[in-house]
């Protein structure tokens, strides 16, 4: 294991730096919100961590992947699906149980919960997906480059993202959703934005760490230009563990989206999705505590897959452990 | 040591003028009329020309900022639209209910998850520790929404133990302030927790490897002594950053819970001012909560220093 105590004081260097340190996300209302690759590197003990990466990714991480790809292919396919319309009221009789006609009952208004349950996963999983591959986009470009040039470059990028971070994530995407008006585009703009400041410095510290190692001193030795020293030897390293992580942050976003989906400024209703029929549950929740648990279960196990999945993912490709 | 501290003050003063500075930009230039939101689309002209006038809307824009600056740092919010209580009162009013609500959260989330932490990492892959692994993970994919309302269901409506919602002040009567609260609170706990728990788990594994721990043990000192003496403060510093940088999470949390449980903290004047597009209450909370969640940072800034000897020179984090 790599000695954490001779790193800690630069690792405090000013105030700016304690706003936030190289990879944490803060998330919109989610708990789930510290990746910092040290400290998830040493999540396991040294010698499980050792075992992860010889042993492969392991059953949670195939079971997390196939939960994932399920509620994937039914979110893509929902439309050929034989399912009722989610937004069709009385197709049943109101409060139904789960049941054969209606696999997991109808809400107060009768409609379908299977249906709207899968319909509604699709505002999850396209805000949580594009989020974040726009905010990879950017910030991982931004933060190769400043993690790269360094200098003067480095620290306004550093500064910008960490004024960025000072504020709370859900007030501000609150604050730009319900200005901008609330819908499917600018719930993802709103959560592009707040993606871009965490992601561009975890891409910057890891571009740090791959800067100083010997075989990005050698091609630039050999005369490599810049842009393919960065694109051929810092981002085919940077790259898997961002994009593990990218796997968390697909799992930020999407309890972020619905939070402001329980505030009721995502998408409008009668559109389902997961956060609104939470919230629309809630009230009659005493008579029907189905309609919430439905949306609630399955927005828990898609984050938790996504966790899982990147955690495992991150853990796999971090040789360092591994070389010991 | 002091001297630190002044330095990391003076640089405090930029961050938060850049950060009054996004707080202003942020509402004056996303699109829309401000006058036109707050009067809503039927506005006569007139009424419209008279509240940019009042709101100083046709000013250039450094101008209104400059003019808010001053105003807002001796204390003058300007006035709710809505029901032309002056902003610095409402906030007053609900920013402690806030903070009584993320300060017993975070009691609450600190006991569990130090003890947990440090089972966890003294007795590594043992039954306890996999199941506080477990719940970690589980508690992270619980966003506060859905819990809040599993709360709700269990506690307050099922078995009738907590109230649902409601509140009732901390000097009007403690006992029900706390019983109003707690439901909320350790909602708000349980993410924090989970954070917590795997920060202090894997660093104290970190620490327990450390050639000054192997000595302790050789010299024959008692392992709870170790363990609490030797190791835990070492064991703190992620702890302590996190614990800072939470405080964002927290908030976002906070917002939620209070809008769940009826709480009338600054969470819930800002979303409920959000729905009615009460302007300068937005402006003065998400202002309020950012130099609020800057302020904290500092002052966990300051707090290294206090728990490793080895920071307390300004030379050396310079």
């Amino acid at each position: 294991m790599h000695d954490p105590a001779p790193e800690r004081p630069a690792g405090i260097a000013g105030p700016s730096d304690a706003l936030a340190p190289s990879a944490t996300m803060v998330g919109g209302g989610s708990p789930s919100v510290e990746l910092e690759p040290e400290l998830l590197g040493s999540e396991l003990a040294p010698d499980a961590e050792f075992e992860t990466a010889r042993r492969g990714l392991g059953f949670g991480f195939w079971l997390s992947v196939g939960w994932l790809t399920v509620i994937v292919l039914l979110a893509v396919l929902a439309d050929i699906l034989p399912l009722e319309d989610p937004n069709a009221t009385f197709v049943g009789a109101p409060g139904l149980g789960p049941g054969l006609h209606h696999l997991l009952g109808t809400d107060e208004l009768g409609r379908d919960l299977l249906s709207r349950v899968i319909f509604g996963s699709r505002v999850s999983l396209i805000v949580g997906f594009t989020s974040i591959a726009v905010g990879m986009l950017i910030g991982g470009s931004i933060g190769l480059a400043a993690g790269y040039f360094r200098g003067k470059i480095d620290a306004i990028v550093t500064g910008l993202a960490n004024i960025l971070l000072a504020f709370p994530a859900l007030v501000l995407a609150l604050a730009i959703v319900t200005f901008m008006g609330p819908s499917l585009f600018h719930v993802t703009l709103a959560i592009s934005i707040l993606a871009i400041g965490p992601l561009t410095l975890l891409v910057r510290g890891s571009t740090i760490v791959f800067s100083q190692r010997e075989f990005v001193v050698a091609a630039r030795l050999l005369g490599a230009k810049s842009w393919r020293v960065v694109y051929r030897e810092i981002l085919a390293n940077v790259l898997p563990g961002a994009m593990s992580l990218g796997l968390i942050a697909v799992a930020v976003a999407i309890v972020a989206e619905g939070a402001l989906s329980f505030l009721g400024v995502s998408v409008r209703t009668p559109t389902a999705s997961w956060g609104n029929m939470i919230a629309e549950g809630r009230i009659v929740m005493v008579q029907h505590p189905l309609i919430t648990l439905w949306p609630a279960a399955l927005m828990f196990l898609t984050v938790l897959a996504l966790n899982f999945a990147g955690d495992r993912l991150r853990a796999y490709f971090d040789v360092r452990e591994g070389a010991l | 040591m002091a001297r630190l501290a002044g330095r990391k003050f003076l640089l405090l003063i930029p961050v938060l003028l850049i950060v009054s500075i996004a707080t202003f930009l942020l509402l004056n230039l996303l699109p829309g009329d401000p006058a036109i939101n707050i009067l809503g689309l039927g506005a006569t002209p007139a009424a419209v020309h008279q509240l940019r006038q009042q709101l100083h809307l046709d000013d250039p824009i450094y101008l209104r900022y400059t003019h808010w600056l001053w105003q807002t740092l001796h204390g003058q919010l300007g006035e709710s639209y809505l029901n032309k209580e002056p902003v610095s009162t409402a906030v007053r009013q609900h920013f402690p209910v806030t903070l009584e609500l993320m300060v017993i959260s975070q009691v609450i989330a600190i006991i569990v998850s130090v003890p947990l932490g440090i089972w966890s990492a003294y007795r590594p892959n043992s039954w306890a520790d996999r199941a506080a692994t477990g719940f970690s993970f589980a508690m992270l994919a619980a966003p506060p929404y859905m819990l809040g309302v599993l709360m709700v269901f269990v506690f307050a409506v099922h078995w009738h133990v907590f109230p649902a919602t409601g509140y009732v002040g901390l000097t009007q009567n403690p006992f029900e302030n706390i019983r109003d609260l707690f439901l909320p609170s350790l909602t708000l706990a349980l993410g924090s927790l989970a954070v917590y728990v795997r920060l202090l788990r894997a660093e104290m594994i970190a620490t327990l490897q450390e050639d000054y721990i192997t000595m302790a043990r050789a010299k024959g000192m008692p392992t709870g002594f170790i363990l609490l003496r030797h190791a835990l403060r070492p064991s703190t510093f992620s702890l302590v950053t996190v614990a800072g940088l939470n405080v964002g999470t927290l908030i976002g949390g906070a917002f939620i819970i209070e809008y769940i449980f009826a709480i009338p903290g600054i969470g819930l004047l800002t979303v409920n001012s959000i729905y009615s597009r009460d302007y300068l209450v937005v402006q003065a909370c998400v202002l309020i909560v950012a130099v609020g969640f800057v302020l904290v940072n500092f002052f966990m800034d300051l707090m290294y220093p206090l728990l490793d000897p080895r920071t307390r020179h300004a030379r050396s984090s310079a």
